[in-house]
């Protein structure tokens, strides 16, 4: 065994041990060891805003971890982290529910609409004729359709149900992205290596698999990490013109409606991280293929 | 456009079967339930209703708005004139602080003059919008509300602020966009000949750049134009601003469906427009 291995496993038996630690103490602080660990690990160069999203991910999922006596609103005054507000609630816990539902509807929004991007991009850039027309018709009219309208109705009528809210969103917001995964396949289509594979004379579902997905990684994980931040800002929105009932969007709505504009200055941080933190990890990851996909 | 109308329709009538079952007291009698939907033309098949849908489409009478009780084109058109004024504005806005930013990049070449138009972009106007009004309250002790009723002057001066808080995104988009496009043009033979007659960086920017870059910026200007005539939902709540995004948000709440329908179907008549817009720049480019 190399030196190189033994490290890699020792970090990992670490990683493992700070994460059961802190499940069984409870003691929410040392989960960010085994996150800067790993973060810091070469294969990721080094990449804090990669960090700040993992943790911002860890505090969403497992809020249960960073919340005072089993996630409890109504819980003793000296463990109040961000006080309380006019009802005497803990907003520190106020804050962690909202980020969880927003952050879950994000990512199911942000899931559904790049499964329908990929696979429709992938249709139209392989269909030619008739139903090649038919198919860049649809793709058009999803272009143009008033989506934030629609998305708003939708949500209006599903108030509190947030599975369908995510699903109206992923299902309306494939369009832009779809045309991204087109324009990638194409010119994938006409490169170099996928016409000797050609000549070499390669059944195409090889060709897909070994020399187009590679290639589709990145615009695909941009294309993901780009829905994401526009499903999280537009639930925010929703929530704070009061047509979605949880969120953080309606958590600000509450708080200016309560004059705690302390909390609020949270809330608008967080929200503010996440999309700061998104976009400097694509940035500082950014190669030639990005570059495109982020312009 | 009439595929359009059809998906709108379709897309209505799956997430609201019967719009009438909020609006209609269920103590009513039946015959006085039928009488109402009768009105509304809910007693309809659901082919009639399409059939009478195209036709309000083709003759501009989409019927009466659930809430206001009034002819939807009445409601409507206040609204979408005030939502365009905002959108002027903030085009405006937007066009000016790009250019202002374009000016300073190609003074400074550093990494580090990106990050700003980055940070433009990647921050939404939600948070522009309610940043500005936290400190126009707490600072300044002022309500940046708009008033319903003035003339174009008073709604033009009210909107700036607003304007501003949509326009931030927008600058921080075409600033990196056009950026992109100016850095491509350092290689072309005209950037080369000018910058070997001694012309600055400013006047190459200016007097040569920017000739081959317009219709660019009008193309990306022209992708968002339902973004920019259309309103926006979260700057006019912010602002009580009495636009189309403050309207759909009340529509949407009290399902006004013909409200609904019409509003769609003219920011999706916006969006087909702009589309071919940037079409016919794209080609001119070409």
């Amino acid at each position: 065994m190399t030196i190189a291995r033994l490290s890699t496993l020792s970090a990992s038996a670490l990683c493992c041990l700070f994460i059961w630690l802190a499940v069984f103490v409870h003691a929410w602080y040392l989960i960010s060891i085994p996150i800067v660990l790993v973060t810091m690990h070469k294969r990721f160069h080094a990449n804090p805003a990669f960090t700040v999203v993992i943790t911002l991910l860890v505090l969403a999922l497992f809020p249960n971890l960073f919340a005072p006596d089993d996630f409890q609103v109504w819980s003793q005054p000296s463990k109040h982290l961000l006080g309380q507000d006019r009802l005497g609630r803990d907003q520190w816990i106020l804050l962690l529910m909202a980020h969880r539902v927003s952050i879950q509807v994000a990512l199911l929004s942000a899931l559904l609409a790049s499964a329908v991007s990929i696979v429709f991009g992938i249709i139209v850039s392989i269909t030619s004729g008739i139903s090649g027309s038919v198919m860049r018709t649809i793709h058009r009219l999803a272009l143009a359709f008033p989506i934030y309208i629609l998305i708003l109705f939708g949500a209006a009528v599903t108030p509190g149900d947030l599975y369908l809210r995510s699903i109206v969103m992923g299902l309306l917001m494939w369009g832009e992205a779809a045309r991204l995964i087109e324009s990638r396949i194409t010119e994938l289509s006409h490169a170099p290596f996928s016409i000797f594979a050609h000549l070499r004379g390669e059944a195409t579902w090889r060709i897909w698999i070994c020399e187009w997905m590679p290639n589709m990684r990145v615009p695909i994980t941009a294309n993901f990490l780009i829905l994401f931040s526009s499903c999280l800002v537009l639930d925010a929105a929703l929530g704070y013109v009061g047509v979605a009932q949880e969120g953080l969007g309606r958590l600000l709505n509450t708080c200016f409606q309560n004059n705690s504009l302390r909390m609020a200055g949270f809330i608008v941080g967080l929200l503010s991280t996440w999309l700061v933190a998104m976009r400097a990890h694509l940035e500082l990851r950014s190669t030639s293929e990005l570059d495109t996909v982020l312009l | 456009m009439w595929l359009i109308a059809t998906l709108l329709f379709v897309f209505f009538a799956v997430i609201d079967q019967n719009p009438m079952d909020v609006f209609v007291d269920p103590r009513l009698s039946q015959a006085t339930k039928m009488r109402i939907e009768t009105q509304f033309g809910y007693d309809q098949s659901i082919g009639v209703q399409y059939l009478l849908f195209l036709k309000g489409c083709v003759t501009g009478q989409l019927g009466m708005s659930f809430v206001y009780k009034q002819p939807v084109a009445q409601v409507l058109a206040p609204t979408m004139l005030r939502s365009l004024i905002l959108g002027t504005i903030s085009v405006t806005i937007a066009v000016l602080g790009c250019l202002a930013w374009l000016s300073v990049m190609a003074r400074s070449k550093s990494y580090r003059a990106k990050w700003v138009p980055v940070i433009l972009l990647v921050v939404p106007s939600l948070v522009w919008a309610v940043t500005t009004r936290w400190l126009l309250l707490t600072v300044f002790d002022w309500y940046p509300f708009a008033s319903y009723t003035g003339g174009m002057f008073r709604w033009s001066i009210e909107a700036v602020i607003p304007a501003l808080t949509l326009a931030l995104p927008v600058s921080g988009y075409l600033a990196l966009c056009l950026q992109a496009r100016l850095d491509e043009m350092d290689h072309m033979p005209f950037v080369i000949a000018a910058w070997g007659r001694g012309a600055s960086q400013q006047q190459i920017l200016w007097r040569h750049k920017f000739r081959q870059l317009w219709p660019t910026a009008v193309q990306l200007l022209a992708l968002h134009l339902p973004a920019i005539a259309g309103g926006s939902l979260v700057i006019e709540c912010i602002f009580g601003f009495s636009g189309l995004g403050l309207l759909l948000v009340d529509a949407a709440l009290g399902r006004d469906l013909p409200l609904l329908s019409a509003a769609s179907l003219y920011v999706s008549a916006l969006g087909l427009l702009g589309y071919e817009l940037g079409n016919v720049f794209q080609r001119r480019q070409s």
